[in-house]
């Protein structure tokens, strides 16, 4: 187990630079330049054109300007400077993410108990009016746009009956569970449909026949030997989904003017913040290794006969 | 009974997951009460967090203003009306913008005047204080002006001191940047004692204490900006009727309070949020729910709506801007004027303004209405004349091809119009118009990128200062760098000289309106639609008024949330 901890982590180097170096790139490859952006509709004079490019290293080759960024970003931990705001893209990103991070965490918890608990109970009752409900109900959710359930959630809970409220986040963990909800939705619809399916296939299999042939519980045979297997394929859909989600949630941030991660993003994308663009993705980048490597990890722990030896 | 224990790690890390979630959430609340804004004034008034504060009904009291996050507010840098708004609170400069029209009125200058030719200025400053209490002098002035001008802060806001004229301001700024932010000397400021400020011009120019009035001209307290720079450009410390209460919430929110060391008349409310939303429909949306008292910038889409619902409290009004699709000389069918004035009569731009803008403004000439000096009836072609229009175009001949591309910047509200001109232009003068909308980084690149742009295209222009002056120099002269399509006029740049050298502003009105008359006959550019703020206010709010140079006057707001 160490050994295989050790070796994926020596791996996620390789796929670091490599996915840092696309980004930096595709970033640049993009018409239109951070520091003509930052002039707008104004040409920039080219004295100011000239210290701009040269405080952020633009008017050097790619390579150049890559391999300098990179350095900054391993020796320092210096994500380098936003050229449309003059601020540290550390300082941007440690603004944006916890938020990010509660409202993944606050998701991620809901689809998990929800979407488990509907799966579980489906699969049970495989057939019956609780399956048909699970079936019905998550094909809707499935089928309405982040949009629209957005908007719509706002305009009903936030502007009728006011309950809870539309934008920002200054009323704690209660700003937090309208966008959480809204965003853990689709996968919550997802969670519960593999979970049954899943459970369902489980439980067909021989050892669970045995299992019950044994004359052991049914709650100790779909809970130790049913549903532990059956969650594997679960629990590597939830670890992708918290991974995507702390990227930042573009559509629901936008939406409910929260302040996070994804929201920069689309901001800097725009304006070829390329200091922001780049060092947002890294960061997400490291976050999605880190958390696939948790997802192995766990592996193990579900299924006995899984061991990285 | 035995429990496996491995399952109990996986239910306890999953227990973990949603705890963290929740205290990561629990510990904001705490911090957050403190800057949450009374929602009070809603339909539904429920758990609101408590506010301690008791609210007079005449001086007191909180307003919630909605912004989009401004890039800066430190005045040297601030550069769009979000970051404006902030910093004529934060910040009073030698003149200010009247409430009431166009004009300016004295600041931090009790008196100004000028010599014979208007080019060496000297404004007396009155007393009045920082908020550590040490005095406003003319070398605060001199210093502030110099972070500006300065190549090391790359302002893009400093092409005001080169519209002023001041003496060295171009040298300064297009000299080498030494990693230092504010240690230039610019020749053509003097402070002759610690309360006057003499100001060399390199010609006369009788707008100069309109285009002080722009917060690029603050003054900067030296002591304090050198002993932290990062905290000034997080919390700047100026000399306004307001001060920030806490460092910038970037994302979140701007908070300032009302300031004790402020020489002016008291602003009515206590303090001021600047709430910042990501969109417009966000903020507009809060604000029908009752949390956010003050919305400029109503959606469009919500505007016919919102006249119904808020009847006095919406107002709309025009701003000192326009929008306007350019038709480049690069192009040189575009140099024939007969070709411009047809294109521009073959737009139904009332119907646009109409039913597109909802009710806007249609341009009749190049100066919007709110300018001094602005006339309606310059512009002879400024009609829809489908049948004029197109006997005049096929006598030039047309375009090649009669296929024209106009592009623009996609995203921000301009696909409809686009598309209805280049219908017309096919309807009534038969030209395959296409379309082409790129993202604005790009656009950017199209328009000023190394092969020049022969496409009609669209651009904008809000004024610097309040003068009509400002919409056709920029734009039309010969030499400015900002005439972006090419156009020329020997004797449009005469009558505008005479403007400038006029030794009053008065006196050049004339040359202003003869100017208007040039450009209203050679059509430069298609002018579409006049800029318009639309503002929407709570029922708790009263006293507003919102002026001609597109600011909302906090200070005089009453706020009563009985």
């Amino acid at each position: 187990m160490f050994r295989y901890t050790v070796r994926r982590t020596l791996l996620m180097i390789p796929t670091f630079i490599g996915a840092s170096a696309i980004i930096f790139f595709a970033g640049f490859a993009l018409p239109g330049d951070p520091v003509s952006a930052f002039g707008g509709e104004r040409a920039l004079s080219e004295a100011t054109r000239q210290v701009l490019e040269e405080r952020y290293r633009l008017d050097q080759p790619l390579i150049n300007q890559y391999l300098g960024y990179m350095s900054d970003v391993v020796l320092h931990q210096d994500l380098g400077e936003s050229v449309l705001r003059r601020r540290s893209v550390n300082d941007i990103f440690w603004d944006a993410f916890p938020n990010t991070f509660r409202l993944a965490m606050l998701a991620a918890a809901i689809e998990i108990v929800i979407g488990l608990a509907a799966g579980v109970l489906a699969a049970l009752r495989k057939g019956k009016f609780i399956d048909q409900l699970v079936l019905i109900s998550t094909t809707l959710v499935v089928s309405i746009p982040v949009f629209v359930l957005a908007f719509a959630s706002q305009i009903y809970f936030g502007v009728e009956l006011g309950i809870f409220p539309i934008a920002g986040l200054n009323e704690g963990l209660k700003s937090y569970l309208l966008p959480a909800f809204v965003l853990a939705a689709l996968s919550l619809a997802y969670v519960a449909r593999l979970t049954r399916t899943s459970l369902v296939e489980t439980m067909r299999s021989d050892y669970i026949r045995t299992a019950q042939a044994k004359g052991l519980r049914p709650s100790r045979v779909i809970g130790r030997h049913g549903l532990r297997n059956a969650l594997i394929p679960v629990v590597t859909y939830i670890g992708i989904d918290i991974a995507v989600l702390m990227g930042g949630a573009i559509v629901t941030e936008t939406v409910f003017n929260i302040p996070g991660a994804g929201f920069a993003l689309v901001r800097a994308i725009g304006t070829r913040d390329n200091a922001i663009v780049v060092g947002f993705t890294l960061a997400a980048v490291i976050i999605f290794l880190l958390v696939s490597l948790l997802i192995d990890l766990l592996y193990a722990v579900l299924d006995p006969r899984i061991r990285y030896e | 009974m035995t429990i496996n224990k491995r399952w109990l790690r996986l239910v306890a890390l999953l227990g973990a997951l949603a705890l963290v979630a929740a205290a990561c959430g629990g510990d904001d609340s705490g911090e957050a009460t403190t800057t949450t804004a009374d929602p009070g004034g809603g339909a539904t008034t429920t758990t609101v967090a408590a506010t301690t504060t008791t609210v007079e009904p005449m001086t007191g009291g909180e307003i919630s203003f909605y912004i989009s996050e401004p890039p800066f507010i430190d005045p040297s840098l601030v550069q769009d009306n979000q970051g404006f708004e902030v910093v004529r609170l934060l910040f009073d400069g030698l003149t200010l913008y009247s409430p009431e029209g166009g004009a300016v009125v004295p600041g931090v200058a009790e008196s100004w005047e000028a010599n014979d030719d208007l080019t060496v200025w000297t404004f007396n400053l009155r007393d009045s204080q920082w908020p550590d209490g040490s005095p406003v002098t003319a070398q605060d002035f001199i210093y502030g002006w110099g972070r500006a001008a300065d190549p090391d802060s790359a302002s893009r806001v400093a092409y005001h001191g080169s519209i002023a004229g001041i003496v060295g301001w171009d040298e300064v700024n297009g000299g080498d940047a030494d990693g230092t932010v504010g240690n230039v000397e610019i020749p053509g400021l003097r402070a002759v004692d610690d309360s006057t400020l003499e100001i060399t011009l390199n010609q006369t120019n009788s707008l100069l204490p309109k285009i002080l009035a722009h917060p690029v001209f603050s003054p900067a307290q030296q002591s304090v900006v050198e002993a932290d720079p990062e905290a000034f450009a997080e919390m700047p410390v100026g000399n306004g009727p307001y001060k920030m209460s806490e460092p910038w919430q970037h994302d979140v929110a701007i908070n300032v309070e009302r300031s004790d060391t402020y020489y002016g008349t008291p602003g009515l409310p206590d303090s001021i949020e600047f709430r910042v939303y990501s969109t417009q429909d966000a903020a507009w949306l809060d604000f029908q729910a009752g949390n956010v008292d003050v919305v400029r910038g109503v959606p469009d889409e919500a505007l016919e709506q919102a006249r119904v619902d808020l009847g006095d409290r919406l107002i709309e009004q025009p701003t000192g801007s326009f929008t306007y699709l350019g038709l480049p000389w690069s192009f040189e069918p575009f140099q024939n004027a007969d070709l411009r004035r047809a294109l521009l009569m073959a737009i139904d731009t009332e119907a646009i303004n109409e039913r597109i803008f909802i009710g806007r403004d249609t341009p009749r000439g190049f100066v919007p209405g709110v300018a001094n000096g602005a006339i309606e009836d310059g512009c002879p072609w400024c009609r829809f004349d489908p049948t004029e229009a197109k006997a005049l175009y096929d006598s030039v001949g047309g375009v090649p091809n009669d296929e024209l591309n106009i592009v623009f910047n996609s995203g921000a509200g301009h696909e409809q119009w686009v598309e209805a001109v280049a219908n017309d232009w096919g309807t009534n003068l038969g030209i395959t118009a296409n379309f082409q909308g790129f993202e604005w980084a790009a656009y950017l690149d199209y328009l000023f990128g190394e092969t020049p742009n022969t496409d009609p295209f669209r651009l904008g222009w809000g004024w610097d200062y309040p003068s009509g002056y400002n919409f056709l120099a920029p734009l039309y002269g010969c030499e400015s760098a900002d005439n972006l399509t090419g156009f020329c006029s020997p004797e449009l740049d005469v009558e505008l000289n005479k403007v400038i050298t006029s030794l009053k502003e008065e006196d050049g009105i004339p040359a202003l309106q003869e100017a208007q008359r040039i450009v209203g006959d050679l059509i430069p550019v298609i002018p579409i639609t006049y800029g318009r703020s639309a503002v929407a206010y709570s029922e708790d709010l009263s006293n507003v008024r919102y002026t001609d140079f597109g600011f909302f006057i906090f200070e005089d707001v009453v706020v009563d949330r009985g």
